[in-house]
């Protein structure tokens, strides 16, 4: 995978967090799942949507619902392929420098709210 | 009062009292600094969605002060955000020109041309409309929709400096017409996207084709469409672009287009583009003999077209002869609805063809779409390149395909596929083409 920006720990728990399951994931959700503050997920999410890998789109469920929408967020098939590749790369570095292992891509309890 | 009854109140009394004020009042500040925050960024519309956005956010944060303590976070995070979304929009920077040029020369129209220029300049006025201006010309089949439109875009394209985008749905020809997925892959490649960054979904298409063009002034061309479906979602939400839309039928659900309504050319105005088509001095030998034709032709101008088409190609034929042999193809009952009366233009145009010309005629109704490129042509035609040429200078000359020599394409019109289908059906009913044609409007 052609690497775009540079790709810090931050960047790496969102598209962790990206690749669960769960499909209303907006900003605070994301924060709230990797434990940092919104205001350095927010420029991390910009980044990866100028790139294609997450695409974002304003939350329709309920019309009736007055005052601001969220806007959730998910992965492009190119940023799924991106998050994949780029995740297992950093993984293995990891367990090669003794570092602790993240936690499987699987949906973790902390991040279905 | 002594200074320890001072010292009492202010620490015991008015200290308390301002933080619990300010406690308070500390939701309503950080909203207010969050939203001062987002309008800090980018262009008008990243500073609306991420107001939006960041407020939606800001919401969910439990407590009083916790919230401050957030819109200080997206305060700090401005100019990395800002950096990044001014990256975004010189990512992508082509100006596409897709606009072709018009194939016939217009007619009269001058009163459509107006309404046309009449909704640009009102559009001026109110230009805090979110969405873009939509006409629709509507029509019936070969009145000239596309020929107006693309003039009237040729006039006032230089007034979007972002460049313009042209799809032909051909929702009218044999195939299934194009479908929106098709089209914005399409777009964005002319949009300067790569083709690897191009999403799969119609869904991420839309969303990425909404965000380019929303920065842009742009002049779009959807030509052909037949349902509302094929549109929507080709609209963007860009207040200073311009769509346009031309369809055979009212399209319902475009509740902001306006309309403009393209009835078949009155008797004079007809006689006029036979004049131009056809050469004043034939007409003003025949005047009588011309009448009759452009009634004959409905006054529509594809048939006029294809009439005149005629004349030249046999240049010691009259106007009278022409409209004698029209009188005698013109048989009663049995008529496609959409060929109309118009249909005995087409016959005598097709039955003096040579039989290959012919041929490859009716055999062009098999192709996936209304452009063609010669390849594809000579495959239908079961003959070398050269000969390929040849025939399709005779299907020219005869109006009943159009040459684009700027891209190297050949156009043929929906109501003459239409036709070609028929004779294809009632000459060789068992016509396969041999090999696949490969469709020219796959991105």
């Amino acid at each position: 995978v052609e690497r775009k920006f540079r790709v810090t720990d931050a960047t790496l728990d969102v598209l962790e967090v990206l690749l669960g399951l769960d499909e209303e994931l907006y900003g605070l959700k994301i924060a709230k799942a990797i434990g940092r503050p919104t205001g350095s997920v927010f420029p991390i999410l910009a980044r990866l949507e100028q790139v294609g890998w997450v695409i974002s789109e304003w939350e329709t469920s309920d019309p009736t619902a007055r005052g601001p929408r969220r806007r959730f967020y998910r992965l492009s098939l190119e940023g799924l392929a991106g998050a994949r590749a780029v995740l297992s790369e950093r993984r293995s570095t990891r367990r090669l420098t003794g570092q602790q292992l993240l936690p499987e891509l699987l949906p973790r309890p902390g991040n279905a709210s | 009062m002594s200074p320890v009854v001072v010292a009492f109140v202010l620490t015991a009394v008015l200290l308390p009292l301002a933080v619990s004020e300010f406690r308070d009042w500390c939701p309503r500040l950080a909203t207010g600094l969050t939203r001062w925050a987002a309008r800090r960024l980018g262009d008008r519309q990243a500073r609306t969605r991420y107001e939006e956005e960041w407020v939606a956010n800001l919401n969910e944060v439990p407590g009083k002060l916790s919230p401050l303590v957030s819109a200080v976070g997206y305060l700090v995070a401005v100019p990395r955000m800002r950096w990044t979304l001014r990256r975004a929009s010189e990512a992508v920077t082509a100006k596409p020109r897709q606009l072709p040029p018009p194939a016939c020369p217009l007619t009269a129209r001058g009163g459509e041309l107006a309404a046309l220029d009449g909704l640009l300049a009102h559009r001026r006025k109110k230009s805090r409309d979110a969405v873009a201006l939509t006409a629709a010309i509507n029509g019936m089949a070969g009145v000239g929709k596309t020929t107006l439109a693309l003039h009237w875009a040729q006039r006032i394209k230089d007034r979007f400096p972002d460049g313009n985008l042209y799809a032909d749905l051909h929702s009218y020809s044999p195939r299934p017409s194009l479908a929106p997925l098709e089209v914005l892959g399409g777009f964005l490649h002319a949009l300067g996207v790569q083709a690897v960054h191009v999403p799969a979904s119609l869904n991420e298409r839309v969303s990425l084709y909404r965000s380019l063009v929303a920065r842009r002034r742009m002049l779009i061309m959807l030509d052909n469409a037949a349902t509302s479906d094929q549109v929507r979602l080709l609209l963007p939400d860009s207040p200073h672009s311009v769509v346009l839309i031309t369809s055979r039928h009212r399209l319902s659900a475009l509740d902001n287009a306006h309309v403009v309504d393209l009835d078949t050319l009155s008797v004079d105005e007809a006689m006029t583009l036979l004049r131009e088509v056809a050469g004043g001095e034939q007409v003003d030998a025949e005047p009588q003999a011309a009448r009759a034709l452009v009634h004959l032709c409905a006054c529509l101008p594809l048939a006029i077209h294809i009439a005149a088409g005629q004349l030249r190609r046999c240049p010691h034929w009259t106007i009278s002869h022409l409209v004698d042999k029209l009188h005698n193809e013109q048989r009663p009952g049995g008529l496609a609805r959409d060929l109309g009366n118009v249909r005995a233009a087409f016959d005598l145009s097709y039955q003096t063809l040579p039989a290959d010309a012919q041929r490859l005629f009716r055999r062009l109704s098999t192709l996936p779409s209304p452009n063609f490129e010669q390849r594809q042509a000579a495959l239908l035609a079961e003959t070398t390149a050269e000969e390929t040429e040849k025939i399709l200078d005779i299907l020219a000359n005869a109006q009943l395909i159009i040459a684009r020599p700027e891209d190297d394409l050949y156009r043929t019109h929906d109501l003459l596929l239409a036709y070609a289908r028929e004779l294809l059906r009632k000459e060789e009913p068992s016509y396969q083409p041999t090999a696949p044609c490969p469709s020219n409007s796959e991105t």
